[in-house]
């Protein structure tokens, strides 16, 4: 991988200064403080507790990771291949003297970093207004619960992610890649609901794969069971997506 | 050795590739801890209803404020399959010292009911030759209609929850299911769901009279823990299954309390259930028809008004009446007359006069009569309130079990009996 230093910083330039970060922000933001302000409505309206302290961030990632952070992944991920072959400015970084590889990993590399800063982003945020207010139930083990489950997270939507980036260097279009990863990820979900015994096929299931992680008795066979599971299909996408990649004319 | 850029990719996606599949078929094929469970579920819900020869269930339910009890609930099921009888005896025990208890039997040809309050038992006997199919049977919800759709549902929402579920081979054969849920656990959606149900659940309770003296609980309720446990025995039954719910909140004092839900479900004595029908040699019996037909203390007349609207105004024209003559084990006999008052002939043409008789031996009874015009047509009586009886003429039978009466004009089918003062 000749040149994925420079080739990832490049990348991680090019996205900060798209919109959409700024965008993907404030609809966390958003998410959050709406979330809050239905736990609270629903504390003093109903006077039900739907959620202590550290478990509202698990409210909010139960919610966040179904929308707004798979959305976003792919508004990125489309971004940075179709959009860029599009635009013609992926000439601009595939003459560089980076090894096609190179530039590959470093846009999936970016791709993880913004699905992982998301994730933290979102992470600290809830963690603030769970404890700004419903300060009486918090506990240390939440927070390691809290952080525990966002990190899990990380993976099956990475590797949806990568799912994106094999569809985008597959079809020309980024409206239709956009459309068809909905599908995929509604079809997925869908299908695992029906074909309940072979949910272990469809990635968009273990989406919520964090609660096994923060469980009281943890089942270490089927975690190491998914994690295989979330690792064949990521190098599956990430090489298909690869050979794509590399076969393509500029 | 220096592999091709072409022969690396093809590699390792057949590595991914391989990986992927591979554990994904064992993850399916080990299954969870869940899906076993309901397996053993359905075995032993599908033996109950036909496979067992005769067993006994044995559950508990018990309702505790922090450690008063509230509520305790018991009840025993004997159940025999091949002879088709059942025996079942409930306790029920309130926090303020009352209880309420009853028994019942049934078999092929009797069934025999008594409650605590009365030293009296109720006897229904059934026929020789009726069709009991549903005797007081254990029913395989599984095979309810809609259950698949249920069952596809519950899998859903339950999603990762199913890991939870533990299970673990026991020495001497089958195994033991269990799985806790603490207040992190339990999904935000069913916890909002069933504190909901339950906050609603107090207030109605509080409007019933005292009996379960519930602490009101205003704020901060929350599904606290979860707990269940089912053992399965080497026959593949669950014999044994637990369950505990603990609910917490606060009451308007301030007061922390913590609602606990206890059941238990015991499958015992498999084949050694012997069931004994009670003794009534001298005890207080009140026998209860079956379809609560008409009896001998329905024998008299009854009256319906023939009402016309003439002029602007109501008029009786006349009266229908049925005459019930005897009625003598199950065989009822009367007549039934449209009297029409002179001059009133033709606002009621065609007057009906015939004389019934049928046997009672189904919830439908059915006899048939001529009308004025020569024609065979089926009627039917129905008990209605005391001292009161409503008939069914026209009937048009639709099929086996369902059928629809053609009212005749100004006529509400409801007769009153006339009594003699």
């Amino acid at each position: 991988m000749v040149g994925f230093k420079p080739a990832f910083i490049n990348e991680i330039v090019k996205l900060l200064k798209k919109k959409k970060i700024v965008a993907a922000a404030i609809l966390s933001i958003l998410a959050v403080l709406i979330g809050q302000v239905a736990v609270t409505a629903i504390k003093h309206g109903l006077g039900l507790r739907v959620v202590g302290s550290t478990e509202f961030p698990l409210v909010v990632l139960s919610i966040f990771i179904y929308t707004i952070l798979p959305l976003f992944a792919t508004f990125v991920a489309i971004d940075m291949f179709n959009g860029e072959f599009s635009s013609n400015t992926m000439k601009i970084t595939l003459t560089r003297p980076v090894s096609r590889l190179g530039v590959y990993s470093a846009k999936v590399a970016t791709l993880a970093l913004f699905i992982l800063a998301n994730l933290m982003f979102v992470m600290i945020l809830s963690i603030l207004a769970g404890l700004l207010f419903n300060p009486s139930s918090a506990s240390l083990i939440g927070i390691i619960r809290v952080v525990l489950a966002y990190s899990a997270t990380f993976l099956p939507v990475f590797v949806f992610a990568l799912l994106v980036v094999l569809l985008s260097n597959l079809i020309r279009g980024g409206l239709a890649v956009f459309f068809l990863s909905i599908i995929v990820f509604i079809g997925f979900k869908f299908l695992g609901i029906v074909f309940s015994t072979y949910s272990s096929f469809f990635i968009t299931t273990m989406f919520d794969w964090y609660t096994l992680w923060i469980s009281e008795t943890m089942n270490g066979y089927k975690i190491f069971r998914q994690i295989l599971i979330m690792a064949g299909s990521g190098i599956m996408f990430f090489t298909a997506g690869y050979y794509l990649f590399d076969r393509k004319d500029i | 050795m220096k592999l091709s850029k072409k022969k690396m990719t093809v590699l390792s996606f057949a590595l991914g590739a391989s990986v992927f599949v591979s554990t994904a078929f064992a993850d399916m094929m080990l299954g969870s801890g869940y899906d076993r469970l309901k397996d053993s579920a359905k075995t032993t819900a599908a033996q109950m209803e036909k496979g067992l020869n005769n067993y006994t269930i044995e559950a508990l339910f018990t309702l505790k404020d922090n450690d008063h009890t509230l509520m305790q609930a018991s009840t025993f099921n004997k159940m025999d399959t091949q002879k088709q009888a059942s025996e079942n005896s409930t306790v029920t025990q309130y926090a303020n010292g009352e209880s309420t208890s009853n028994y019942s039997y049934s078999d092929k040809q009797v069934s025999i009911w008594k409650s605590g309050i009365e030293n009296k038992y109720y006897v229904t006997e059934f026929p020789e030759d009726m069709d009991r199919e549903n005797w007081s049977k254990f029913s395989n919800p599984f095979n309810e209609k809609g259950a698949p759709e249920i069952e596809k549902i519950v899998d859903a929402l339950v999603g990762n929850l199913k890991d939870y579920v533990q299970a673990e081979d026991r020495p001497e054969g089958g195994r033991i299911y269990s799985g806790s849920l603490s207040a992190t656990q339990v999904p935000a959606i069913v916890n909002a769901v069933s504190s909901f149900g339950v906050k609603q659940m107090m207030r109605d309770q509080a409007h019933m009279e005292g009996k379960m003296e519930f602490a009101e609980i205003e704020s901060d309720i929350h599904v606290k823990k979860v707990t269940g446990t089912a053992i399965e025995n080497k026959e593949g039954f669950l014999e044994n299954v637990t369950g505990d719910i603990m609910l917490s909140g606060v009451d308007k004092n301030g007061v922390q309390h913590d609602l606990t839900l206890n059941v238990v479900f015991k499958l015992s004595d498999v084949g050694t259930t012997k069931i004994t029908k009670p003794d009534l040699d001298g005890a207080n019996v009140e026998k209860v028809s079956h379809f609560g037909g008409l009896t001998s203390k329905h024998v008299g007349t009854y009256k319906n008004d023939i009402v016309v609207e003439k002029d602007g105004k109501f008029v009786k024209i006349g009266e229908r009446v049925i005459e019930i003559t005897s009625v003598d084990g199950g065989k009822v006999s009367g007549a039934y007359s449209e009297n029409v008052k002179p001059g009133f002939e033709t606002d009621h043409p065609d007057s009906y006069q015939f004389k019934f008789e049928y046997k009672q031996n189904d919830y439908n009874p059915k006899f048939t009569y001529t009308n004025p015009k020569g024609e065979q047509e089926t009627g039917s009586i129905h008990l209605s309130n005391p001292g009161k009886l409503y008939l069914d003429l026209q009937i048009e039978m639709i099929d086996k079990d369902s059928w629809r009466s053609n009212t005749r004009p100004n006529f509400d089918q409801q007769f009153n009996r006339v009594f003699e003062e």
